[in-house]
């Protein structure tokens, strides 16, 4: 017993020891310090052995230590907040007696080059220069429309008697609009020729804009000038009722919403009599107020983390129509840029446009994202012309699928393909004609990120025209080089090709109308404060030219200019101000010029300054803009120098107030608008008839314009989606 | 011999166990340490501590929970706009990673409260917050109308929403009260379920 107990003591004290010692053993200390690449310290990061709760947070000056019982090879996890998690091997029975971790900081806005040159991106959070749906429905002096809103940037002319947008130097029809990366063919309600007309779709229905005003993406072609892409919005957040009511006319929309499924029904009626008749002294004598009515439904199908399907239809009915415009009917004598084909010197207009635009995305793999769509178009305008009655009609039809590769965080390459189809009918009387063509386009794309500093992207679009017989190649080009956290350089090029207006091609076969585009720029972003300059250069060739009775590609012109924003949301208490300033110098040979001229679509100086300030003791939002842009030319026949005339320069002044309030517990906001307060005479332009005798002054719908509504948003606290 | 054989077994069993996660220990002590902490540097400190057992134990939903609530908190400590954003993207890209695991009453409240710290940031151009915000805490008391702490949230964001807005005392008070009928009912799960909100409550009502 003795000699036992003798013989176990031992035993018991070694093993007691083995396993003291094996605690002692593998008890290992890390120790060491996290750091950013140029070795400045990182606080609070979290150290950790994966698989275990072992580990610690650095201090201030980036050091950590703990123990930890694990043993042999195991994986250190290191994470700190706007770094790039980390995750190295270590040998804990080998360990150096301090580790110097380096934590790559995270890609964001702040620290990551972007390719800006050209783009406005708004609507996103954030970014950019954001004009939100409220920013653009309460626009001073924009009465609500998308174009009109946009029209406020730099780069952009104000329309006078135009509608859409004209961009550096280009017509309107040289502008696409897109939605979802489908070509929306018609986004305008009906036209009368010298009277703007509105957008048929809702700024309340994008979740984002992206105004291109040149240097746009090889992903989207057929457009001289620019490119609008809308993104819808995505899934409705919360069931919920937005009535939009303005003296101009109204909206309903209806968002349901259901897990992984949203639907959104929309119906306007715009009429704008009451207000022409009541409100505002009208400067046109109407034979039909402009009216529109319209019903819209989108349905969103979330089908996995990133895969979504979006199915958007709309259905519109316009028409507007004025009394005796005898002289700007005989387009014959009016050779100016200011007759496009959707005017043709009208005096009664009626449209009906049908849209549908179906989307799907998601992601194959870790890697590849897939998106595809589907578009129909189908645009019928009746016309009433002194010479007779004309009917066109207009579909168009399109698919698309898009690859993106993702390569590391931030660089991609894309390829893609689409397809449009348009038939295109005038008829007059029992004369029609008519043609057909199959456009088919492929793409790539790669946005390649040497680092964070710098990126270029690279594109490459070819089309061939079933109609044209012709192909076309389109390289595209755009560098960015970041000077420091706060400002970028960046430059791009590219070749644009657009098919002639369907005036022309419903005559003859044509080719591609061409622009090459130039552009520099600088930008210096912070969060207040946001300032950015633009230079370009333009070269148009092979535009369509109609000389002595026979249409020719021989056209060209030039456009070159410098584009400037300024934006301040701090300098001012609770207000923000922005400043845009563009000069356009361009000429070009085009349609029936006899020369080459200034085109009517072209101020050589727009300036524009809007200011708003939020009142909370009223909940208020005041705001006021200030519009000018130096006289266009116009065509005088009495004057031997072709476009040689100008006339005067525009002012606006605008004013703005929306009234936030709770209306039986439902947000509520109310505005007024009031454009140009001064009510000053503005003149667009004249139109003179043939031999140049009479003339008529053009002339906005209104001198002075108020408009009013009630927005009202049942179910939901934000009316900003 | 035998009581040190029994010794010995209970010592190697110890120590074993030390080298093993003890999760429902180690969540408890950290849970208990939240409520002393009284700086910014404590709270990421803790939620460090969070981030890592939600690393170590890929199924559980609540260090994930924690996590982020440690992180929304570290954000009242701070003043700078930035930061505070990098603390609440933070404690959302949690709260989202846990809502995977289970889609829970606890997890769509914080979201409701974390979300409403983001738009409170930069109120004009962040009003998006507001409808997500408000989903999240209307899913939330649907999968529990028990649970406190979701009138707690709701009432605390009106409180702090101007009345134009559908805000202010009065409007919160009503949701406030309810939170304090709740709380005298509440009966946690577990010791590691949610339990924090009765010292915010009273502020609140006390104001």
């Amino acid at each position: 017993m003795e000699t036992k107990k003798c013989y176990i003591y031992p035993l018991f004290i070694i093993l007691l020891l083995l396993l003291k010692s094996k605690d002692l053993l593998g008890q290992t200390t890390v120790k060491g310090v996290v750091t950013d690449q140029r070795r400045r310290a990182i606080p609070f990061a979290s150290v950790s052995i994966k698989g275990s709760y072992d580990g610690a947070s650095t201090d201030s000056m980036g050091r950590f230590l703990f123990q930890t019982r694990q043993q042999s090879t195991q994986t250190l996890l290191v994470k700190a907040l706007n770094f790039e998690t980390d995750s190295l091997n270590v040998n804990l029975n080998e360990l150096p007696d301090s580790l110097h971790i380096r934590l790559m900081e995270k890609a964001n806005m702040l620290n990551t080059v972007t390719i800006s040159a050209g783009n406005f991106v708004s609507g996103i959070q954030g970014k950019g220069i954001a004009l939100n749906a409220l920013d653009i429905a309460t626009t001073p002096g924009m009465a609500a429309d998308v174009f009109g809103a946009m029209q406020t940037l730099p780069g952009a002319q104000l329309a006078f008697g135009e509608s859409g947008l004209m961009v550096r130097g280009g017509a309107p029809a040289e502008t696409k609009t897109f939605i979802d990366g489908m070509l929306m063919k018609n986004p305008i309600n009906a036209q009368v020729q010298g009277l703007s007309s509105r957008a048929r779709f809702s700024a309340f229905n994008f979740r984002s804009t992206d105004f291109s005003t040149s240097g746009y993406s090889a992903q989207f072609g057929q457009a001289l000038s620019s490119v609008l892409s809308l993104q819808t919005n995505d899934l409705p957040k919360k069931t919920s009722t937005s009535i939009r009511l303005l003296s101009v006319g109204g909206e309903v929309q209806q968002n349901i919403r259901h897990n992984n499924s949203g639907l959104v029904l929309t119906a306007s009626l715009y009429d704008l009599k009451p207000s022409y008749t009541y409100i505002n002294k009208s400067q046109i004598d109407w034979q039909q107020h402009p009216k529109s009515n319209s019903i819209g439904a989108q349905f969103i199908q979330k089908t996995s983390a990133i895969g979504l399907f979006k199915y958007y239809m709309d259905y519109s009915d316009s028409k507007m129509g004025i009394q005796n415009m005898a002289l700007a009917t005989d387009t014959a004598i009016n050779p100016t840029g200011v007759r496009d084909d959707r005017s043709l010197g009208a005096i009664a207009i009626r449209n009906r446009n049908s849209y549908i635009n179906s989307t799907y995305q998601d992601m194959v793999g870790e890697h590849w994202k897939l998106e595809t769509g589907l578009a129909y178009n189908y645009a019928k305008d009746h016309i009433a012309l002194p010479l007779g009655l004309a009917q066109r009609i207009d579909q168009s039809a399109q698919l698309r699928a898009v690859a993106t590769y993702f390569i590391g965080t931030l660089s991609s390459l894309r390829f893609g393909t689409e397809s449009f189809y348009t038939h295109r009918k005038d008829a007059l009387d029992e004369l029609f004609r008519a043609y057909q063509e199959q456009l088919t386009a492929a793409f790539t794309e790669a946005d390649v990120f040497f680092n964070r500093k710098m990126v270029l992207r690279t594109g490459l679009r070819s089309e061939y025209s079933s109609y044209l017989r012709r192909f076309n190649v389109s390289p595209r080009l755009a560098l960015s080089y970041k000077l420091n956290a706060n400002s970028q350089v960046a430059a791009n090029y590219g070749l644009y090709y657009q098919n002639p207006a369907d005036k022309y091609l419903l005559l003859t076969r044509l080719g591609f109308e061409a622009v090459q585009g130039y552009v520099a720029n600088y930008e210096f972003k912070k969060t207040d404060y946001n300032f950015r300059s633009e230079l370009y250069y333009k070269r148009y060739s092979q535009l369509v030219r109609e000389h002595n009775g026979i249409l020719s590609n021989n056209g060209d012109g030039y456009a070159r200019g410098l584009d400037l924003f300024w934006r301040d949301r701090k300098t001012l208490k609770n207000a923000e101000y922005r400043i845009s300033y563009s000069f356009l110098d361009t000429e070009r040979l085009y349609m029936d010029y006899p020369v080459s001229a200034v085109p009517t679509f072209a101020s050589k100086h727009t300036f524009n300054v809007f200011w708003k300030k939020y009142l909370s003791a009223i909940n208020t939002q005041v705001g006021a803009g200030y519009l000018f842009a130096t006289g266009r030319s116009y065509y005088n026949p009495n004057n031997a120098h072709f476009l040689g005339d100008k006339a005067p320069n525009y002012h606006n002044t605008s004013l703005n107030a929306n009234y936030i309030t709770s209306w039986f517990k439902q947000l509520t906001v109310i505005y007024l608008n009031v454009d140009n307060v001064v009510g000053n005479r503005q003149v667009f332009g004249y139109q003179y008839a043939a031999g140049g005798g009479e003339r008529q002054t053009i002339l906005p719908a209104t001198r002075r314009n108020i408009l009013f509504g009630i927005i009202v948003t049942i179910g939901d606290k934000t009316f900003y989606d | 011999m035998k009581k040190y054989i029994i010794v010995l077994i209970t010592l190697l069993g110890t120590s074993l166990a030390q080298a093993q996660n003890n999760y429902r220990e180690t969540m408890s002590a950290a849970i208990a340490a939240l409520d002393s902490v009284k700086s910014k540097e404590s709270l990421l400190e803790k939620a460090a501590l969070f981030e890592r057992i939600a690393d170590a134990e890929p199924k559980e939903w609540l260090p994930l929970y924690y996590a982020a609530y440690a992180n929304l908190y570290a954000n009242f400590w701070s003043q700078e706009e930035k930061e505070r954003d990098a603390l609440l993207d933070n404690s959302l890209k949690l709260v989202e990673k846990g809502l995977k695991l289970s889609d829970n009453s606890e997890l769509l409240a914080l979201k409701g409260y974390v979300e409403y710290m983001k738009l409170s940031i930069d109120p004009p151009n962040r009003l998006s917050y507001m409808g997500s915000s408000q989903a999240a805490l209307e899913k939330a008391e649907k999968l529990d109308p028990q649970n406190p702490r979701v009138y707690l949230i709701q009432g605390q964001n009106l409180y702090y929403t101007p009345a134009a807005f559908g805000g202010g005392k009065e409007a919160a008070t009503v949701l406030l009260e309810k939170a304090k009928e709740k709380f005298d009912t509440f009966e946690p799960k577990d010791e590691l379920a949610p339990q924090w909100g009765r010292k915010e409550l009273q502020r609140l009502l006390a104001q």
